[in-house]
C-alpha cells in the first residue's frame, strides 16, 4: 500500500521502494512512521524527484545537499555512499544538509549494518540533537535524542559514519565528530532491545492506521490505477 | 545449447555435505517457454504441506457445522499440529447463479474462508462472519493467517450430490472431465486486509513456514470441507436412502482453482525466491541425475510412472487447442520414452538418459521425465524442502567500480541486451492495475488506455537502459563506484540493486521481454503453479487457467494411517498398474 502511495505520487520505483520501507521501519518500531509521512506529505508531494547533489567529494568521504528532501526518501542514498567509501582500515563519513524527517536515517544505518559495517550518525533538526549507534550485522540500534544547545545550525543535518569492524581505535572514533551515546543530558533512549521489542509487537498484532492517513494514502495509490472499460476487462482474460 | 553442455552459465550445487553436482545453465532454465513447460515434482509445496500432514498425524477435526437442509451456514475445523492449533473457518452462502464468477472482479461467492491461529470463540466468530464473507471489503486481524473464497463446480456438486442422496456412488467416468467440488478463486496471505505479515507465519507458526504452506493448507482444507458438504446435503436431502461417499472417491476429487494474471506480476517482484525454488528444483535434478544408482527396479519404477504420467494426461479434459496437443504430442513421446526404455535395460546413467530426452524430446517432455525422475529419489531430494525459503533483501553492492557491473551486465543479462528495443513488437505490450479491485491486466501499447500508469514489470528494457547509462557514464566520466552512479542517476537505483542481487544467485532473473506484443503469460502462471504442486492445467487463454489441486492426494481420514507419498500424476482409481489406493468401482 505505501509503495503504491509513492508509485502515485510520482516516484521512481527505486525511491518509491525506499521511501516506503524507511516509514515501515519507523511505524513498526515506533517511531511514528505513518505520522512522518503524513507530516511530509506536502514535501513528499512536491519532491517527487529525488535531487541530491554532490556538494564536496574527498577521499572517504562526501558532503550532499539534500534540498530539504525527506530522510524517508534519501536515507538509503546516504546509506550507500557512506558504505563505498569505508576503506578496510578508514571511515566512510557522509554529511547531509538541509534533510528532513532525519529519524528516517536509522532504517539506512540498518541497511549499514547488514552489510557489515559499525555506523554511527547524529542529526540535529533544530529542536534535537539525536545519536545513533549500530553494530555491524545487528538488526537493531541505539538511540538516543537530546536537546538542543548552542547554535541552532541553518537547516537540519546529518553525519553518518561507518566503518569495518577492527578498522579503528576507539580513540580514532572521537575525531569523527560525533558524540558518544550515554550521556546524562540524554531526554529519550531506545535500546536494541526495545527496538526488537517493538518490532516484534508490531509484527505479532499488526498496525493499526487512522481513517485519514489512510484516506490520504489511499488518494494517491489510486493514481496508479486504470479505469475499468469492458475492452480492459478483456485484458485479463475473459 | 545441449541440456548439460558446459557452459559460463553451468553452476555447481555447492551445499554442506552435498556432492557437488552440475546444475543446467540459467541460459536454459530460465527460458521463459521451459519454465512454462514445468510439472509437479517431490518438492513442491503441495507435495511437502501432505507429507508433513501424514507423518506428523495432523488432526483435523470437525467442531462446528451447522449447516441448513441447503448446505448453507457455517463450519469450523480444530487442526492440531505438534506445533501449535488452528482453526479454519467456513461460511457457505447461496450465489444467485448470475452472480457467480471466477473473476477477481466478483463480490459473491459460494463460499468464503479463513485460516486462523488458535481456537475461535464467539466473539471472533462473529468478527470472522462479519468479514471473511466480504473478502477483500472486509477486515480481519492478525490472527488470520490466509483468506480465501471458492465458487462451486455446480454441475459436478449437483451430480455427486444426487448420487449419494440416491444411494449410488458417484462414476469415475462423470466426474474425470472435472475433478473437483469447488474452484478456489483467490487466496490471499502476507498480511493482506490486516492479516498476520509473513514475517510473523514464519517466525511464529513452524507448520506454515514455508512459502505458500499456509496457503496450500488452505485450499486442502476448502477440498475437505467440500467433501463433507456433499456428504451433508445428501443425508438431508434423502434420509432414508442416502449414502456417505466412498473414501476412494473422495482422494480422486481435488480442489479446482482458477488463476489468472495476478500471479504473473509476483514472479517478476519475488525474483531471489523464484530462483530458489528453480535452484532447489535443479538441485534435486542434478543429485538424481548424478548419484542416482541406475538398477532394474529403479527402470521399472520409472516405467511405471512414465505410464502413470501418460494416463492422467490423456484424463485432462481441456478445450484449448494448443494445450491439447501439447499433452497428445507428450503422450506420444512418452510412449517412445518406454520404447526406448524397452530397448535400452543397459542404461548406463540418468545423465545418458536425459541427454537423449535433450536431443530427442519436447521440453514438456523432458521436464515431465526430470519431475519422474525425482520421484525415484527420495533420499536424494527431500531434505531439500527446508530451503525453499530466502531472506528478500536487494541491496546496492555501492562499493562495487562500474566497470565490473558493466561485465556482469553483459554476462548474466547477454538475454536482455540481446532485445532488439526500437522494435515495436519488444514493447507492443504494457501491464496495468485496474481499479476493479487492482486486478492485473494487459495492454495493447498505443492502443489501451493506461500505459501512463504501467506496472513496472519491464526488467529487460530497465537492464538495458541501465547498461546503456553506465557505458555512457564510463566513457564521459571514466570509472567510478556504483553508489556514486546511483547518485547522479537515481531512476537506476532500483534496477541497480535487482541487477547485482541478482547476479549473485545461481539462476537470476526470468529470461523474458514482458513487454512484448506475444508475451504469453500463462508460462508465468504455469511456472508458479508447477511449485505450487497442481496439476491438469487448463488453460483459457493466454492469461488465465483452470487446474486441479491435491488430486488424489490423502484426505483427512487418511491421517495416521500408512502413507505412500505416491498420489503425484494422479489417474482414476483402477487405470494404472502403480495405483496404491483402494480403487472398489463407484459403479
Amino acid at each position: 500500500m505505501l509503495k503504491r502511495s509513492f508509485e502515485g505520487l510520482g516516484f521512481n520505483q527505486g525511491d518509491y521502494e525506499d521511501t516506503a520501507s524507511a516509514a515501515l521501519w519507523l511505524e513498526c518500531h515506533g517511531l511514528g512512521g505513518l505520522d512522518t509521512v503524513r507530516r511530509a506529505w506536502p514535501r513528499l508531494q512536491k519532491h517527487t524527484q529525488l535531487s541530491v547533489a554532490l556538494v564536496t567529494e574527498s577521499p572517504g568521504s562526501a558532503v550532499l545537499d539534500a534540498g530539504n528532501a525527506s530522510a524517508l526518501i534519501c536515507g538509503q542514498i546516504v546509506a550507500d555512499l557512506v558504505c563505498s567509501y569505508a576503506g578496510p582500515a578508514s571511515t566512510g563519513r557522509v554529511e547531509l544538509r538541509s534533510c528532513l524527517d532525519c529519524d528516517a536515517i536509522l532504517p539506512a544505518m540498518v541497511s549499514c549494518a547488514g552489510r557489515g559495517f559499525n555506523v554511527l550518525a547524529q542529526w540535529n533538526d533544530q529542536r534535537f540533537v539525536c545519536l545513533a549507534q549500530i553494530d555491524a550485522h545487528a538488526a537493531y540500534p541505539l538511540f538516543e535524542r537530546y536537546p538542543a544547545t548552542g547554535a541552532v545550525p541553518e537547516t537540519p543535518s546529518a553525519l553518518v559514519v561507518a566503518w569495518r569492524p577492527g578498522a579503528l581505535a576507539a580513540q580514532d572514533l572521537a575525531e569523527t565528530g560525533i558524540a558518544a551515546p550515554g550521556n546524562a543530558a540524554c531526554q529519550a533512549r531506545i535500546t536494541p532491545d526495545e527496538f526488537r521489542d517493538r518490532y516484534d509487537g508490531a509484527v505479532m498484532h499488526g498496525l493499526s492506521i487512522d481513517t485519514s492517513t489512510l484516506a490520504i494514502l489511499t488518494a494517491a495509490a489510486d493514481n496508479v490505477l486504470v479505469e475499468a472499460t469492458e475492452r480492459s476487462r478483456q485484458g485479463a482474460g475473459e | 545449447m545441449s541440456a548439460h553442455s558446459a557452459s559460463p552459465e553451468s553452476r555447481s550445487a555447492a551445499r554442506p555435505g552435498d556432492t557437488r553436482s552440475t546444475l543446467r545453465p540459467a541460459a536454459e532454465v530460465m527460458d521463459l517457454p521451459r519454465l512454462g513447460s514445468l510439472y509437479p515434482f517431490r518438492l513442491s509445496f503441495m507435495r511437502v504441506l501432505v507429507r508433513r500432514i501424514m507423518s506428523e498425524k495432523w488432526r483435523i477435526e470437525r467442531t462446528l457445522f451447522e449447516l441448513d437442509s441447503e448446505g448453507y451456514g457455517t463450519a469450523i475445523y480444530e487442526i492440531g499440529t505438534p506445533n501449535g492449533i488452528y482453526s479454519f473457518v467456513a461460511f457457505a452462502h447461496y450465489v444467485e447463479p448470475e452472480r457467480r464468477s471466477d473473476r477477481v472482479i466478483a463480490d459473491r461467492w459460494d463460499m468464503t474462508a479463513t485460516l486462523c491461529e488458535g481456537r475461535v470463540d464467539d466473539e471472533h466468530l462473529t468478527m470472522l462472519r462479519e468479514n471473511v464473507p466480504l473478502q477483500e471489503a472486509g477486515r480481519i486481524d492478525a490472527r488470520s493467517i490466509v483468506l480465501s473464497r471458492a465458487n462451486k463446480s455446480v454441475r459436478n456438486f449437483e451430480y455427486v450430490v444426487n448420487e449419494l442422496a440416491s444411494g449410488r456412488q458417484p462414476s469415475y467416468e462423470n466426474l474425470a472431465k472435472v475433478g473437483y467440488l469447488y474452484r478456489t478463486t483467490a487466496v490471499y496471505g502476507s498480511g493482506k486486509f490486516g492479516m498476520a505479515d509473513w514475517r510473523k507465519v514464519r517466525s511464529r507458526h513452524k507448520d506454515f513456514g514455508r512459502p505458500f504452506a499456509a496457503e496450500m493448507f488452505m485450499c486442502y482444507m476448502i477440498r475437505q470441507f467440500s467433501l463433507e458438504q456433499v456428504d451433508h446435503l445428501a443425508q438431508r436431502r434423502a434420509p432414508g436412502s442416502a449414502v456417505a461417499m466412498q473414501d476412494s472417491i473422495k482422494r480422486y476429487f481435488g480442489i479446482g482453482n482458477a488463476t489468472g494474471l495476478g500471479m504473473a506480476p509476483f514472479l517478476v517482484h519475488h525474483p531471489l525466491l523464484i530462483a530458489r525454488w528453480v535452484e532447489i528444483r535443479e538441485t534435486a535434478l542434478a543429485r538424481v541425475v548424478e548419484h542416482g544408482a541406475v538398477n532394474p527396479d529403479y527402470v521399472a519404477t520409472l516405467t511405471v510412472l512414465v505410464t502413470k504420467a501418460m494416463q492422467h494426461l490423456r484424463e485432462i479434459a481441456t478445450d484449448n487447442v494448443e494445450q491439447h496437443a501439447l499433452n497428445v504430442t507428450t503422450i506420444e513421446q512418452l510412449g517412445v520414452v518406454l520404447s526406448w526404455i524397452e530397448s535400452n535395460q543397459d542404461i548406463s546413467s540418468w545423465q545418458f538418459f536425459v541427454d537423449h530426452a535433450a536431443r530427442h524430446w519436447g521440453i514438456e517432455t523432458q521436464e515431465l521425465l526430470h519431475s519422474l525422475l525425482m520421484e525415484l529419489y527420495p533420499e536424494l531430494t527431500d531434505d531439500l524442502e527446508d530451503q525453499m525459503c530466502v531472506d528478500e533483501q536487494y541491496s546496492l553492492v555501492p562499493d562495487e567500480l562500474l566497470s565490473k557491473l558493466k561485465d556482469d551486465i553483459e554476462t548474466h543479462y547477454g538475454w536482455a541486451l540481446a532485445i532488439d528495443f526500437s522494435s515495436v513488437a519488444s514493447q507492443g505490450s504494457f501491464w496495468y492495475r485496474s481499479r476493479e479491485k487492482l486486478e492485473p491486466r494487459l495492454g495493447q501499447s498505443n492502443v489501451d488506455a493506461g500505459e501512463d500508469k504501467a506496472m513496472r514489470l519491464d526488467v529487460a528494457r530497465s537492464v538495458r537502459r541501465c547498461h546503456d547509462l553506465i557505458a555512457s557514464h564510463i566513457a564521459e566520466h571514466g570509472d567510478c563506484r556504483v553508489a556514486l552512479f546511483a547518485l547522479r542517476q537515481p531512476a537506476m537505483r532500483s534496477i541497480l540493486r535487482r541487477i547485482q542481487t541478482m547476479s549473485r544467485t545461481t539462476y537470476g532473473d526470468i529470461h523474458a521481454n514482458l513487454m512484448d506484443i506475444d508475451v504469453f503469460p500463462i508460462h508465468l502462471l504455469r511456472c508458479k503453479l508447477s511449485f505450487f504442486g497442481v496439476s491438469k492445467f487448463d488453460p483459457r487463454s493466454r492469461m488465465w487457467v483452470r487446474n486441479t489441486m491435491f488430486q488424489g492426494a490423502p484426505i483427512a481420514a487418511d491421517i495416521g494411517d500408512p502413507f505412500a507419498d505416491d498420489w503425484c500424476f494422479p489417474v482414476m482409481p483402477g487405470r494404472n498398474e502403480g495405483e496404491t489406493h483402494d480403487s472398489g468401482s463407484a459403479d
